[in-house]
């Protein structure tokens, strides 16, 4: 029996990495406060170091990993496509050729303003992407619950995201089963479509049955019982510490949002 | 014309040894059942019959095939698999379709599809419930609906794991004469119980598996008698052999009638 | 007081001509343990839903008769109070994990943590019953990834970590080897000796015989047998209404009609070497 594992639900869950085991509301009002920072700044000088201070973070936290897999694969396809969607056509503003691609004319303006839109989602993105990798639902869910959201919706926003993680395993399943009856699967894209296409009924069924039998098993679990609930797995409160982070993390994003407005009303005044 | 294993391995993706240097042959027509806990390999073993699992060591010959060398559907229309969860296989809206979905699927004409369904219907002792949805049906009859489904495919083998979980004395009786009468059409039937009188009364043929392997196979005599086999495959005598056991009666008694002409 | 009282009691399901149950009348003894057996489909879980108030509560559907926990008529007490009163395991294994929880001994201790029980006492609780029912290398491991015994194994202790005094157990063993269902049967058998009631449903007809106190033979919606096991059990009538005897019955029978008579007709092991050893002295064969 593994004691360590036991006992360690006697105190605060805790994982060792300073970023991992800040409170999940502290972690989620910091990211907030950035992602809406690279929103105010919109620009590719604040919104590239911002990414990388993202992956810099995650790796810290031992997520790098998971996390560049989604981030590696959005930067990439999102840069391309802003790329070409902002040289395309002709705009007031390009004046300054800068390369010429097979014929096609791109212009320093155009490459800028690309940059600085990618860098915005980018930054944005990244911030909240920070926080989902590095945050499990559970823990989210039981500090909203710490803070008055009902033990049902609790129960309703995890089982969901179970039943995502069931859905593919259940398709799995599913693609097995049809093989077995002899349905070929293997082979060219028509092929695997029509083996395909009649499992989706089935996958979305199997979505649904058991969801009544599912409830009276929480019933059994005395779901519903009156009274407070107690908390096997517990997590540590905000700390004052953490609290100054986030007035740091909402300095930050105030002063960019500063930087741009009182430029703006200076201009406005002189004028 | 059988199913061979030829010293087969299995190991699952994340690296785990299921199944460990096993050979077995399966003959047309034989009736076997395969007992031992759970956890032992029986279902891998099986999954590796129906060419759902490929070995990575070793060889499955499908009457000469080699797994290997086909894909699992034209494997699996040879070897029918029954999976343990009847859910997992079953997708139509009544159990008519449910049993015509792979006739029909194969194109056969409608008096081939009517002759499998009332086949499969009369092995099964469902036909009550050929217009309903089986997920309005009990799940023990609901396994009835994905064994008919596969009888109704015609293949030369059949593995059928765990019917007897939570069935009553009728459904015990109805897998009881569908085997026989299988065996009886030629169809080989390979059966996955931990219903120790089942297995007794119906297989001349057991095979015991504990620790990734085959621990031994022979008669139910045999099987049931072996002290060592029982601890290691953690298997159980039947009610009447343990009497005789207690009682110190001679020769290897499983059944009712020997232990009473025994005393 | 009686635990449970049943008094003339019919249910139909929603939207069904027949009834699922026929005016059953039986009494539940507080400390008892009872055996549900008989044919699929002949109201056995539809009884076990009744007892824990799933009918009428969560069931719609007509309820004719008397039910009355501790006393009170079933229809006055509140879902919820009864599920902190009577623990409830019923067949499906797949559908009683929770998928909230991320390793084993949470899914265990949710029970407890809903009924409000304190930290210290959830963590030795849900240890013991873990140990009990052998997931002791499984507490870290994901509920959601387990096989089906497994899971079965999981759903047991979840309700037995919740240590009610009433437990109704639908087919607790459907997934398990014989291993298995052995630890599961001693776990119902320590459950006994804490005079806990116990209503069983189960097709092993084998082990309901060498723990059950009473039998409840259930055909057809209708209460076809009742009464202390011996008789029940012992009885070849049972066998007409789709119940199977136990092999110790059966044999017992069958030395009988050889004309080698028992002094009892055996309903288990224990029983027929029993009696067969006392035949051999009496008649010295």
């Amino acid at each position: 029996m593994d004691t360590t594992f036991i006992e360690s639900f006697k105190s605060y869950q805790k994982t060792g990495n300073f970023w991992l085991d800040l409170n999940p509301l502290t972690k989620l009002s910091i990211c907030s406060a950035f992602a809406m920072s690279a929103l105010f700044m919109m620009d590719w000088r604040y919104g590239i170091p911002l990414s990388i201070l993202c992956c810099i973070v995650v790796a810290l936290a031992g997520k790098f990993k998971e996390f560049f897999q989604i981030y590696g694969k959005l930067s990439i396809i999102l840069i391309v496509f802003i790329m070409i969607v902002r040289q395309l056509g002709t705009r007031p503003e390009n004046v300054t050729p800068l390369i010429n691609v097979f014929g096609w004319q791109w212009y320093t303006e155009s490459f800028k303003a690309a940059w600085d839109t990618a860098s915005f989602i980018l930054g944005f993105s990244g911030a909240f992407l920070v926080y989902f990798i590095t945050t499990p639902m559970r823990d989210l869910m039981y500090t909203l619950e710490q803070k008055g959201v009902s033990h049902e919706t609790s129960y309703i926003m995890l089982a969901a995201m179970q039943n995502i993680v069931d859905l593919r395993k259940a398709a799995t399943t599913i693609l097995d089963s049809q093989k077995s009856r002899g349905i070929e699967t293997e082979g060219n894209i028509i092929v695997r479509a029509k083996a395909f296409f009649p499992t989706l009924g089935p996958l979305l069924l199997s979505a649904f049955t058991g969801s009544e039998e599912k409830l009276i098993a929480m019933d059994a679990r005395a779901f519903s019982v009156k009274g407070n609930h107690t908390f096997l797995r517990e997590l540590e409160p905000i700390t004052p510490k953490e609290n100054i982070l986030i007035f740091l993390a909402w300095a930050i994003a105030l002063a960019t949002l500063l930087s741009k407005i009182i430029p703006a009303v200076m201009r406005a005044v002189t004028k | 014309m059988a199913i061979e294993l030829k010293s087969v391995s299995f190991k699952y993706p994340n690296g785990f040894v299921a199944i460990e240097d096993v050979s077995l042959t399966i003959h047309e027509g034989e009736r076997v059942a395969i007992v031992g806990q759970n956890g032992a390999g029986k279902t891998t073993l099986v999954k590796m019959m129906n060419g759902l699992y490929k070995p990575f060591k070793g060889d499955v010959l499908i009457d000469g095939d080699n797994t290997r060398e086909k894909s699992t559907a034209v494997t699996a229309r040879k070897v029918g698999y029954v999976f343990q969860n009847p859910d997992d296989q079953i997708f139509n809206k009544t159990v008519r379709e449910e049993i015509e979905y792979m006739p029909r699927y194969f194109k056969l004409n409608e008096a081939e599809v009517e002759k499998r369904l009332n086949y499969a219907l009369d092995l099964a002792r469902i036909r009550p419930f050929l217009e309903t949805n089986p997920y309005d049906l009990p799940y023990p009859t609901r396994k009835f609906v994905a064994i008919a489904a596969v009888i109704a495919t015609k293949p030369k083998y059949i593995i059928l794991d765990e019917p007897t979980a939570g069935q009553d004395k009728h459904g015990i009786e109805t897998l009881e004469n569908m085997i026989k009468r299988l065996e009886e059409d030629q169809v080989a039937t390979l059966t996955i119980t931990h219903d120790m009188e089942f297995a007794v009364r119906n297989f001349k043929r057991i095979i015991a598996m504990a620790h990734k392997n085959v621990l031994l196979e022979g008669t139910a005599q045999e099987v049931f008698w072996n002290e060592d086999v029982i601890s290691q495959a953690r298997i159980k005598k039947p009610v009447i052999g343990e009497i005789a056991k207690s009682l110190n009666c001679e020769g290897n008694i499983l059944f009712c009638d020997e232990l009473v002409d025994s005393l | 007081m009686a635990a449970i009282e049943l008094k003339d009691v019919s249910y139909r399901h929603p939207y069904t001509k027949e009834s699922a149950l026929k005016h059953i009348t039986y009494t539940f003894e507080p400390g008892k343990f009872y055996g549900v057996i008989g044919e699929n489909g002949g109201g056995k879980t539809t009884l076990c839903n009744l007892i824990r108030g799933l009918i009428p509560h969560f069931y719609k559907g007509r309820l004719k008769g008397d039910v009355l926990i501790d006393g009170k008529d079933i229809r006055d007490w509140v879902l919820s109070d009864l599920s902190a009163k009577i623990g409830y395991v019923f067949q499906n294994p797949f559908t009683q994990i929770s998928s909230i929880k991320s390793t084993v001994f949470e899914e265990v201790a949710l029970g407890l943590e809903n009924l409000g029980v304190p930290k210290d006492e959830i963590i030795s609780r849900v240890t013991t019953v873990c140990e009990q029912l052998k997931i002791t290398d499984l507490i870290k491991n994901d509920p959601n990834e387990l096989s089906g015994g497994q899971k079965q194994r999981v759903a047991f202790a979840s309700i037995l970590a919740m240590d009610m005094d009433m437990m109704i157990i639908d087919e607790p063993t459907s997934q398990l080897d014989p291993e298995g269902t052995e630890d599961v049967f001693s776990i119902i058998k320590l459950l006994k000796d804490q005079h806990k009631t116990i209503i069983l449903v189960e097709h092993k007809i084998d082990l309901i015989a060498e723990y059950c106190e009473e039998i409840l033979v259930m055909s057809n919606g209708r209460l076809a047998f009742s009464g202390p096991t011996h008789e029940v059990l012992g009885n070849p009538a049972i066998m007409e209404v789709g119940a199977m005897m136990p092999q110790s019955a059966v044999f017992g029978h069958a030395m009988k009609a050889a004309g080698k008579p028992l002094q009892q007709i055996p309903i288990n092991q224990a029983e027929a070497v029993e009696f067969v050893n006392a035949r051999k002295e009496h008649y010295g064969n």
